[in-house]
């Protein structure tokens, strides 16, 4: 029992020096992170609070981690590695589902960007006048 | 704290609150016990704008007093005996499963209610088309029901809708387009949702939430009749699990045993009791209520409480169309093929109607959520991944035929002792089967779906291989003449207690393949003379 809660003290010890460690070494900023999802995505405004849930999730991989911090620091010419990430990242920002240990979370209902292409509110807002959908869809860019 | 009424409502559903609203207009003290909890919707929302999965049970809370089923996990609450797996939900809260409701008011067509007469199939209900009629009107009044009165619904009116149609969607009117000349006509579906301020509510907004859940409350949900009964004097006490039906010695209903969320019991008295608390829980109600005199429940002396449980099984088609038809804008589905309800090949395959959907691959695949992510996967960017998405989820048709399903007695719900929710009830455990009748008549749904989706040069074309739940849960109950082969007669009163009556499409003893609601309420409707005679 005691050194149950040794170890479990120990663990704590090593988590809380490993994300001070994290925040410290500071791989990629908020501000980062944003601009080169604003690069990814071809936007310019961008959710900050949604951009610090993916960013969190990213960071707290390690693999995914360093190949954030190289694809912040890369100019072009991506690796795979590098390649697959912008996808997932742009993924998350059109789905506004991110992933983390593998498990699915939400991280935006109204603010996933695939309802901005589709140029409607996302459900559960009102979006048009009354019978607006009996309209032929506008036309797109 | 103890209650007595004239009349005790078991449940809070469009049956129940139905009742309730009508009874305390004449007069009658009236309480409603609701197992759930009450529901605010600005909560409902907030909860389904957090949720993950968005299944029609997203916005609502599942309380260990009352639980529900789940649309995503069917094991959760019930216990499967199989073969086949029994899906459908319904929500046990204050204005009920209405809340997540499509909203689709098709009345049933005269031969649903004569399959034995006219086919030689199944039974016959103890009342007529003609009979319903005049009820069918004024449910459809009391819900607000839009339609066309140009469509063609083999399903004869003496009074007009309450209000004029919801318009066609753009992808309904390409649908009816590419039809022509084909023999299947795509028809405006009449719904319970505004297309005009109606009840002190407003015309639909265009949400694309009816289920499961209208923001504005421009569909119709029970809570509206839930508070019309309250001003009219009736009090609904939520939180109050009905858990058994006490029966004295000259067989009339004594009372109630009531459980609250902290397990403590109270006891409901009345003249009349009426349970109206759906396919489920009113069947396993009266099942768990079984004493020494009544070994198998209460109103059970034919055998039939809990039998020939009945749903739409349902199968998903879709594709993509040759043109973008403005998907995910507006309610749902506005249209459907009706025609395939009526014909005399009922002999050999189920009635069926097709419905058409304005939500893209939302119920089959996950859109737009999946399309955005497999054409992200593709390495699209920026401008060409917008209109790659625009494009794709505005083509996206799904076409759903939901077919009737015969009543048999095998297929049935019953308590299960040894398995109890929070407070101690028995959970309920399902048998259910789905037979070649509905099977062959999935076939032709499918089959019409390949014609339709060829006629709008649909490519990437899909057929489920298995069948969905419609979450009309039907035939429990049922309603007849003869006291041995159904449990209420065709006032729905009870035909071993002559105080207490049972509502909801439990009483059904066809399933017909329109949606059930719009019958619920005309049947309630229908009922409400007899309880207050009998008070």
């Amino acid at each position: 029992m005691a050194s149950l809660t040794r170890r479990a003290l120990l663990g704590g010890a090593v988590l809380l020096a490993s994300s001070a460690r994290l925040r410290a070494m500071a791989p990629v900023s908020l501000a980062e992170f944003i601009e080169l999802s604003q690069r990814l995505l071809g936007r310019s405004k961008l959710d900050t609070e949604v951009a610090h849930l993916y960013l969190t999730a990213l960071l707290a991989d390690a693999d995914s981690a360093v190949t954030l911090a190289y694809l912040v620091q890369s100019n072009g010419n991506p690796t795979a590695e590098q390649a697959a990430l912008s996808r997932t990242i742009i993924e998350w920002w059109y789905t506004g589902v991110y992933e983390v240990d593998g498990k699915p979370r939400l991280a935006t209902h109204s603010g996933a960007l695939m309802w901005n292409a589709m140029r409607m509110p996302a459900p559960g807002t009102c979006a048009a006048p009354f019978g607006a959908w009996s309209q032929p869809p506008q036309d797109r860019v | 704290m103890p209650w007595s009424a004239d009349v005790v409502i078991v449940g809070s559903g469009v049956a129940g609150s139905l009742v309730a609203c009508r009874l305390a207009r004449a007069g009658v003290k009236v309480v409603v016990l609701e197992a759930g909890p009450r529901v605010q919707r600005t909560a409902a929302l907030a909860q389904y704008r957090r949720a993950l999965i968005k299944v029609p049970e997203s916005p609502y809370p599942d309380m260990p007093h009352a639980p529900h089923p789940v649309s995503d996990n069917p094991d959760r609450y019930f216990l499967q005996n199989g073969p086949d797996t029994f899906a459908s939900a319904y929500l046990r809260q204050v204005g009920g499963t209405t809340w997540h409701w499509l909203g689709t008011t098709l009345r049933f067509v005269p031969d649903d209610f004569r399959l034995r007469s006219k086919f030689g199939i199944a039974v016959d209900w103890p009342i007529s088309y003609g009979d319903l009629e005049p009820w069918y009107g004024e449910a459809e009044r009391e819900l607000g029901v839009a339609g066309d009165p140009e469509a063609e619904l083999q399903a004869p009116r003496s009074q007009p809708y309450a209000m004029p149609m919801i318009p066609l969607s753009y992808s309904d009117q390409r649908t009816i387009a590419a039809l022509h000349g084909t023999p299947y006509r795509v028809v405006a579906t009449p719904q319970a949702r505004n297309s005009q301020r109606y009840d002190n509510r407003p015309a639909c907004c265009g949400s694309a939430s009816c289920i499961p859940i209208c923001p504005v409350q421009a569909k119709y949900d029970a809570t509206s009749h839930v508070s019309q009964a309250e001003r009219a004097g009736a009090q609904v006490v939520a939180d109050a699990v009905v858990t058994r039906v006490d029966v004295a010695a000259d067989g009339r209903i004594s009372g109630l045993v009531v459980t609250r969320p902290d397990r403590t019991e109270d006891r409901a008295t009345a003249r009349v009791f009426v349970i109206a608390a759906h396919g489920i829980e009113t069947p396993k109600l009266l099942l768990q209520s079984r004493t020494e005199r009544l070994p198998s429940g209460v109103a059970n002396s034919s055998d039939h409480v809990g039998r020939n449980l009945m749903d739409h099984p349902s199968q998903l088609n879709w594709a993509l169309a040759g043109e973008p038809l403005g998907m995910f804008r507006g309610p749902m589905s506005t249209a459907g093929i009706e025609h395939t309800r009526a014909g005399d090949w009922r002999r050999d395959h189920a009635s069926f109607r097709i419905q058409v959907d304005n939500r893209g691959w939302a119920w089959p695949a996950g859109a737009p959520e999946s399309t955005a992510r497999a054409l992200s996967r593709r390495g699209l960017r920026g401008a060409d991944l917008d209109r790659a998405i625009a494009d794709h989820s505005s083509r996206q048709i799904t076409l759903t035929p939901m077919v009737e399903q015969l009543p048999s007695p095998a297929n049935r719900i019953v308590p299960d002792f040894d398995q109890r929710d929070a407070i101690g009830v028995p959970r309920p455990r399902i048998t259910y089967r789905i037979d070649g009748y509905s099977k062959r008549a999935l076939e032709h749904g499918r089959r019409i779906a390949r014609e339709v989706f060829a006629a709008m040069r649909a490519t990437e074309t899909h057929e489920a291989p298995g069948y969905v739940a419609s979450g009309h849960v039907m035939g429990t109950y049922r309603m007849g003449t003869d006291p041995k082969q159904s449990v209420v007669n065709p006032d729905q009163r009870a035909h071993d207690h002559p105080n207490l009556f049972l509502l909801g499409s439990g009483v059904f003893p066809t399933g017909a393949a329109s949606n059930p609601t719009l019958t619920i309420a005309a049947l309630a409707l229908r009922a409400v003379e007899e309880i207050r005679k009998s008070v």
